[in-house]
């Protein structure tokens, strides 16, 4: 299964316009002002870096070191299936005639 | 297994074949996304779901499952444990969302959950090339705590996050040779 991608050229801008309020506006320029960069660039590094994370959230699962590390390790060394597993399997080939 | 019904293999949901109304499971949150949600998941490429049906009523789901595959950050992980795995940086697996079995076919003889988690694996491991488990994310509803079901099919708890369990496809790949599927 892929995962969802933009589509169309690489590299092609588009606008993407809503309407704020005019606190939001207002404060959103205002952090730009003291990052000391324009308005336009300061949202536009803000929403890449919200995006980024929200699909790195999506796609990655959010699990401790401990469960991350415990893990790979059974990853590496895989437990035998139990015999009920086995029997399961068996079954699931006969009623399918597989 | 004698169900008094011949089951068919497995297959996407296709709405204009399956009745997805009709379906209970007794477990609120899986009906509705079964009604509701599982199309336009598909749609979006969130997440893929297969549907169980038998021949003589191969409108009726049985019961249903979703999977979808994500990834396990290995990037921080000791590097004597990463040296050994065939990517250093993250391993993917096959995330099993949802899983569910039509109330009428819950009880005991039936088995027809036991048959679907069977489905599950054959599937996975006939479809995910670079999955290296089967996680799932359990969903504790009207109907109790399912985790017993799937320790006793192998899967193993995250200790810090035990609403998730996985299996490695180590341990599916030797069920199934075992059991003569693959």
């Amino acid at each position: 299964m892929e995962r969802p991608r933009t589509t169309g050229k690489k590299n092609t801008s588009s606008r993407l316009g809503m309407r704020l309020s005019a606190d939001l506006k207002q404060s959103i320029e205002h952090a730009a002002q003291l990052k000391g960069i324009p308005t336009a660039g300061y949202v536009k590094s803000a929403l890449a870096a919200a995006a980024a994370k929200d699909i790195q959230e999506y796609e990655f699962l959010q699990l401790t070191l401990r469960d991350r590390e415990a893990f790979a390790q059974a990853v590496l060394k895989a437990p035998s299936p139990s015999k009920e597993s086995i029997e399961a399997a068996k079954e699931y080939k006969k009623t399918l005639g597989l | 297994m004698n169900l008094g019904l011949t089951l068919l293999p497995t297959e996407l949901l296709d709405p204009l074949k399956h009745d997805r109304e009709a379906f209970r499971s007794g477990v609120k949150e899986l009906d509705l996304f079964l009604h509701q949600k599982a199309r336009k998941e598909a749609d979006h490429n969130l997440s893929k779901t297969f549907v169980l049906t038998a021949s003589d009523r191969p409108r009726q789901i049985l019961g249903y499952y979703t999977i979808s595959p994500k990834h396990i950050n290995t990037t921080d992980l000791p590097s004597e444990l990463t040296r050994k795995l065939p990517r250093y940086n993250e391993l993917g697996v096959t995330l099993l969302g949802r899983f569910a079995i039509a109330e009428a076919y819950q009880q005991g003889d039936f088995g027809l959950g036991r048959h679907l988690l069977a489905d599950v694996k054959y599937r996975v491991w006939n479809l995910a090339t670079g999955s290296f488990a089967i996680v799932v994310d359990v969903l504790t509803g009207e109907k109790g705590d399912p985790t017993g079901f799937y320790l006793k099919y192998d899967f193993m708890p995250f200790v810090d996050n035990p609403q998730k369990l996985f299996l490695p496809m180590k341990t599916v790949e030797k069920t199934l040779r075992d059991a003569n599927l693959i």
